[in-house]
């Protein structure tokens, strides 16, 4: 026998792994066997990643022309035309994060929603843990979100307006968590739903839009009336994006209870994902 | 060091009917059952079908265990529920150490990533770290023979090679428990030999096998024991060569003649198959003196050159001892539209046993039509203490005196 072999020696041999029905209320969450399969996270991202840029002449430009051209359409449409005013601070900037953030949690809601349907062959014929399949695609759209961050940021030096350092340090890694935990909430939600409601992909598609519309990422929220600012901050997106142009284009950060509320939803929303993933793994194989 | 790595207790697992079935229900559909269920407390519509019944089972490190069982007996559910895929309705399923599985080789592979990129894709899903797949993908390489196709994305393999590098990823895990499930009915020949081998390989490690296949013939060679599952229960666990012996008798039924639905719509295709005694009449039993036809009737709905009939002889437990083509015998022409009945003599060279009969329909280039084993018969007789040969052919013998000192001239 192999010294790696996960038996080892004679007689000692590898703890009971147990696959019975279940059993309690409350699924358990068991996210450490969802770190032991960190490199099959890490695997599913690559191929993801790798499969978007085969055979496309443009390759990883693509991911700076598309912001570029997003913020562009952006500007004119509602600076310009509509005539929104963010005050001091560079329009173009300012939609270079709202088209960055957008595009990462659309980009992710639906790659991630369908993640499971689009690799059922692999869950009715391989076992390993299913969180991992919605996992993976929070990743190869950060690349992205990278860039057009950068490209945010460029735009505001170049406008000759200064980014906040502080913004810099605290805003951007507080946002981007919050972005990527709400999107890891909705996506573990939709995925399992979806295996066993096809209409979840429907609702998907005019469910993205209402959200568009209802987040800051056009239009900046001192354009909200006060008294629907709290609704507004209902969202985590408002929460994310006001922490990320506090940084990248130097705007004024929300507001200490603005950003409890949005950090609030975005927790129930993770919750509630992961719980409503755990509760119906079980039957994957079975229905998809 | 007698140890249990695999322990089902009182395993059940049932699939639901007519609710919730194959691709994904939709919503309506469960607000009007939540309806019923608000209304009449039940499910009229649902019909539960059991896979899997009190299924009790305990199998120790180091042992190769066969599963046999009709279709439907719950075989691949078996292995499902061990290998964690699907989860049991009931009782419970232990295991203990890495399950490898040459269930379904090459599942994941993605198209348009190259063969390396793949096989570390591969083996993450099925378990092995990179590092591990890093220290062996020499090996891997060596035994798919695709050294020179490594960086070529898998969409340009062709299926072969495909399946080939899927198994070498497979075969290259370290397993602890090995579920091997009809992989032998694909792929050819030299394929199979490299799995059998691997089987063999990984139970003299002193690892477990798990083993499903109709080929009762390898279940024999390569696993001492057996589980026999009828209707989702155990009917028998015990040594392989008595349950396979009886598994053979209680589900052989002889059918001498079949005749298929014609479709009329494809080029060419098999219309009848039977089994005829020297009087023409079809039979089920020959004896050992017997010389039979097989007796096939094709349609021909449009021109094909080339068009050839095959026909192959397989014992019950899945060796093929006889696969002919028409052709071998000179040409015949049977390419033009119409019917045609054509017959095959099979000399009395089969011993005492039950055999079935495969007809294919095709040219040279492409297969037309196939049906396999849809023809069955037993050969009746003594088999005179000989019971492990294959052909009955009373070879000529000859002797001459070779002491040499007896010759005359000497």
């Amino acid at each position: 026998m192999s010294p790696s072999s996960p038996t080892g020696e004679e007689g000692r041999l590898a703890p009971w792994r147990e696959n019975g029905s279940r059993t309690g209320r409350w699924p358990a969450l068991r996210l450490t066997e969802v770190w032991t399969f960190r490199e099959l996270i890490g695997f599913f991202a690559l191929r993801d990643f790798k499969v978007r840029y085969k055979q496309a002449f443009l390759g990883v430009a693509w991911a700076v022309v598309q912001p570029l051209v997003g913020a562009v359409a952006f500007t004119l449409l509602f600076h310009q035309l509509a005539d929104i005013d963010i005050g001091d601070h560079s329009y173009f900037a300012f939609s270079l994060v709202g088209y960055a953030v957008w595009s990462y949690f659309s980009t992710v809601v639906v790659a991630g929603s369908n993640s499971l349907l689009y690799n059922a062959d692999l869950l009715t014929k391989v076992a390993f843990p299913r969180l991992v399949l919605p996992i993976a695609t929070l990743l190869p759209a950060l690349v992205d979100l990278a860039i057009g961050s950068a490209l945010g940021l460029v735009a505001t030096i170049g406008a000759g307006e200064r980014p906040s350092p502080v913004g810099l340090v605290i805003g951007l890694p507080v946002g981007l968590v919050l972005l990527v935990v709400t999107v890891a909430g909705t996506v573990f939600l939709f995925s399992a739903s979806i295996v066993r409601y096809r209409d979840v992909s429907v609702l998907l598609g005019f469910g993205l839009q209402v959200v568009l519309f209802a987040s800051p990422v056009a239009y900046p929220t001192s354009l909200v009336p006060d008294e629907w600012r709290t609704v507004m901050y209902l969202n985590p997106l408002a929460g994310s994006l006001g922490l990320l142009r506090w940084g990248l284009v130097g705007m004024d950060p929300p507001s200490a209870a603005d950003l409890l509320l949005s950090t609030l939803t975005a927790v129930v929303i993770l919750g509630a994902g992961l719980m409503y993933f755990r509760r119906n793994e079980q039957e994957f194989a079975d229905i998809i | 060091m007698a140890s249990t790595v695999i322990d089902l207790e009182r395993v059940g697992k049932r699939y639901r009917l007519g609710e919730h079935h194959g691709s994904g229900a939709d919503l309506r559909e469960t607000l009007a059952a939540l309806g019923r269920r608000i209304r009449h407390r039940a499910h009229p519509q649902t019909r539960d079908l059991w896979s899997l019944r009190d299924v009790s089972l305990s199998i120790e490190r180091g042992q190769a265990v066969g599963i046999i069982g009709l279709n439907g007996a719950g075989k691949s559910t078996l292995l499902k529920v061990i290998n964690g895929i699907t989860t049991p309705t009931e009782g419970r399923s232990r295991t203990r150490g890495r399950i490898g599985s040459l269930l379904e080789v090459g599942t994941g592979f993605h198209g348009e990533l190259t063969g390396t990129e793949n096989t570390y894709l591969n083996g993450a899903i099925l378990g092995m770290s990179r590092r591990e797949v890093a220290s062996k993908i020499d090996s891997i390489v060596d035994f798919a023979g695709l050294a020179r196709f490594m960086d070529t994305p898998v969409k340009r393999y062709s299926s072969g090679m495909y399946l080939r590098l899927g198994f070498a990823i497979a075969a290259h895990m370290e397993a602890d428990i090995l579920l091997v499930d009809e992989v032998l009915a694909v792929g050819d020949v030299e394929f199979q030999r490299k799995c059998l081998g691997k089987m063999s390989e990984v139970e003299q490690s002193g690892r477990t096998v798990l083993f499903v296949s109709h080929n009762m013939d390898a279940m024999v060679r390569l696993c001492p024991r057996a589980v026999w599952l009828e209707e989702g229960r155990v009917r028998a666990i015990g040594p392989t060569e008595q349950l396979v012996g009886e598994y053979v008798r209680l589900t052989a039924v002889e059918v001498p003649e079949v005749a298929f639905v014609e479709r009329a719509s494809g080029p060419a295709e098999i219309v009848a198959i039977s089994l005829r005694d020297p009087t023409g009449s079809p039979a089920s039993t020959l004896t050992t003196r017997t010389t039979a036809h097989v007796e096939i009737e094709i349609g021909v709905h449009e021109e094909i050159p080339g068009l050839d009939v095959g026909c192959m002889i397989t014992t019950h437990a899945g060796a093929v001892l006889l696969d002919e083509l028409m052709s071998d015998d000179g040409p015949r022409p049977i390419g033009r539209p119409g019917r045609y009945r054509i017959r095959c003599t099979l000399p009395p060279v089969l011993p005492p046993g039950q055999y079935s009969i495969g007809v294919v329909l095709g040219t040279h280039y492409e297969l037309i039509d196939s049906k396999e084993n849809a023809v069955s018969f037993v050969v009746d007789g003594d088999d005179l203490g000989r019971t492990r040969r294959l052909f009955k052919l009373g070879l000529p013998w000859d002797v001459e005196r070779a002491d040499d000192h007896l010759r005359p001239g000497t």
